[in-house]
């Protein structure tokens, strides 16, 4: 028998309304997480990763209506009252944005942010709060000094850093990561997966990885799912699914970056 | 630093220099001169400008310099309060109605609406004539008719962070909606609403002046520059000193506060400081020009 997932999706519809119309995101996907997993989500652009992502912590923007049940920890996140889904968001989930420097308030210090997450989470305050931020701060590989810089003042890659301290630092069980490095430059990035993967290891969070980089899903993930207009087409191991991909969609997706492969 | 932000602080700093002029004469000149604002004497009434009476005096021998003083206090005081009841109104106003979004949005916005196609003037005539006469009740009835404007600016304000991620990763680490609010949002506000405050102080000037010219304002033997004004416009073909200092003055303030608010806006509007690209799609504030003069706008 197998574990039970940490996350489980079933049946998940969302539809976006704009004024009349409405906007099918999601035509019905299932898919499950274990403890100390990486799947990771690919597929083209508007094909509903992100917003399966955001189903998945229940921050869905007002005009998003869904169906379907997510399960986070055995509980389902949309039939249990606000309060409960803001502690469970809370505690268990951190996410971290594909810009980084919208990602954080422009008018707080970077220190600030990290550590008003730590306050929260784990009830610090005063020298042992200095303490555990400089302490994550030095885990991120970010500066002493960068505690007290404003998010302006910080390269792209940077903030990201920080976006990922503030996301360990209320130790969560489950981390989504949106399409985390596709503002950075390729050395950044590498850096950036090298971070989010040694993370891993030491906090042991399962890791949700929204990339169009299959050669980052391929060195970091275990599962990957491959979306496409609203519906997972495919989902498997890494190695199943880029050996031998089953559906259309995702030999045509892989067949793409082997061509450019080849090419170069 | 660029020819054209010199050219805006320059503004911002002759108008607070003009502002500053004016303070100087009204709070700390005034109390120093040898007659009081209400004293009378008959004997000298109509005096032109002389060595004793700087401003001359009015038809009821009172000391012009010390009315003109003492009302540019009264006009300060009024508008400054007023335009800081429409700041906290509109401000709490907007915010909620942006942040919860929906329905309660629609229904408070539409109020707004309402209130709007309510003549201003109106409102204020209405409250001043429910309210006995004096200073408090002009500015609640400038407070409370002048607050859409800035409930609008919040609004638009808040929706436009509540989308931006920075506000969905606070609410994923479990931020309480006091905290979101008051945390994440007011400090990205201040900016604007401050720009804002700057140009609803002369707006306020001038409806308590215009109040008061139509005769609404603070009661005898009280004063104020819009009920100077008033009383200097009766005697204007005899004695046009009369008219010309409170007029002066308030044109003075009107200019000051103008140019502050002016150069404040243009700054946040341009994105002066790096990091400050925030403040450049923000709505444009409520220009002070047309609809602050509540005499155009009805
Ligand atoms: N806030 C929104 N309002 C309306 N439609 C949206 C919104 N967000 C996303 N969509 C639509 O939903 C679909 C899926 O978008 P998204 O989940 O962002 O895809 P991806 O992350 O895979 O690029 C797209 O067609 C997009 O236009
Ligand atoms: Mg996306």
């Amino acid at each position: 028998m197998l574990p039970s997932p940490l996350l489980e999706v079933s049946n998940l519809q969302v539809s976006y309304h704009i004024r009349t119309k409405s906007v099918k995101a999601l035509r019905g996907i299932n898919f499950s997480l274990f403890e100390n997993e990486i799947l990771a989500f690919t597929g083209e652009s508007g094909s509903g990763k992100t917003t399966a992502a955001l189903a998945c912590c229940g921050l869905l923007p007002a005009n998003a209506h869904l169906k379907g049940s997510v399960r986070f920890k055995g509980v389902d996140l949309y039939s249990v009252s606000v309060k409960k889904l803001h502690q469970l968001r809370g505690k268990g989930i951190a996410f971290i944005f594909q810009d980084p420097q919208s990602a954080l308030n422009p008018v707080l210090t970077a220190g600030k942010q990290v550590a008003e997450v730590l306050h929260r989470h784990r009830g610090l305050r005063g020298q042992i709060l200095m303490q555990e931020t400089r302490k994550l701060f030095r885990q991120v590989g970010l500066k002493h000094s960068h505690i007290t810089s404003y998010p302006f003042a910080l390269s792209g890659g940077e903030c990201q850093r920080i976006m990922i301290a503030a996301a360990c630092a209320g130790n969560p069980a489950l981390l989504i990561a949106d399409e985390p490095t596709s503002n950075l430059d390729l050395i950044v990035e590498n850096e950036v997966l090298a971070l989010l993967e040694k993370l891993q290891k030491g906090y042991r969070f399962s890791l949700l990885l929204i990339s169009h980089d299959l050669r980052v899903i391929a060195r970091l993930a275990q599962r990957v799912a491959i979306f496409n207009s609203g519906l997972i087409v495919e989902e498997g191991t890494v190695e199943q699914v880029f050996k031998s991909p089953r559906h259309p969609y995702a030999k045509r997706l892989l067949a793409t970056v082997l061509h450019k492969g080849a090419g170069e | 630093m660029p020819e054209y932000y010199k050219l805006k602080n320059r503004k911002i700093l002759l108008g607070s220099l003009i502002i500053l002029l004016v303070a100087i004469f009204a709070i700390l000149l005034t109390p120093l001169s040898a007659y009081s604002y209400h004293e009378q004497n008959l004997e000298q009434a109509n005096m032109r400008p002389s060595a004793e009476h700087w401003f001359g005096t009015d038809r009821l021998g009172r000391d012009l310099f010390t009315r003109v003083g003492y009302g540019t206090q009264t006009s300060l005081l009024v508008a400054i309060a007023a335009a800081l009841i429409e700041l906290t109104i509109g401000t709490i106003y907007g915010t909620l109605s942006g942040y919860l979004g929906g329905l309660v949005d629609e229904i408070l916005m539409r109020a707004i609406d309402i209130l709007f196609s309510i003549p201003y003037l109106l409102l204020a005539i209405l409250l001043l004539v429910l309210l006995p006469p004096g200073k408090g009740t002009l500015i609640l009835a400038i407070g409370f008719t002048g607050w859409p404007h800035m409930a609008r600016i919040a609004r638009i304000l808040v929706i436009r962070l509540k989308t931006q991620d920075f506000f969905l990763a606070a609410r994923c680490y479990g931020a309480g909606h006091l905290r979101l609010i008051c945390g994440h949002m007011l400090p990205q506000m201040l900016k604007a609403i401050f720009s804002q405050l700057t140009l609803s102080i002369p707006a306020a000037i001038y409806s308590e002046a215009f109040l008061s010219f139509i005769g609404l304002g603070v009661p005898m033997p009280q004063a104020s520059l819009g009920s100077l004004i008033q009383e200097g416009f009766t005697v204007f073909p005899l004695y046009p000193y009369q008219l010309f200092y409170p007029a002066f003055v308030l044109s003075l303030l009107l200019l000051g506060f103008t140019f502050i608010g002016d150069g404040l806006q243009s700054l946040y509007s341009r994105k002066l400081l790096k990091g400050e690209e925030y403040f450049a799609a923000q709505p444009p504030a409520r220009s002070f020009q047309p609809t602050g003069f509540i005499s155009y706008k009805n």
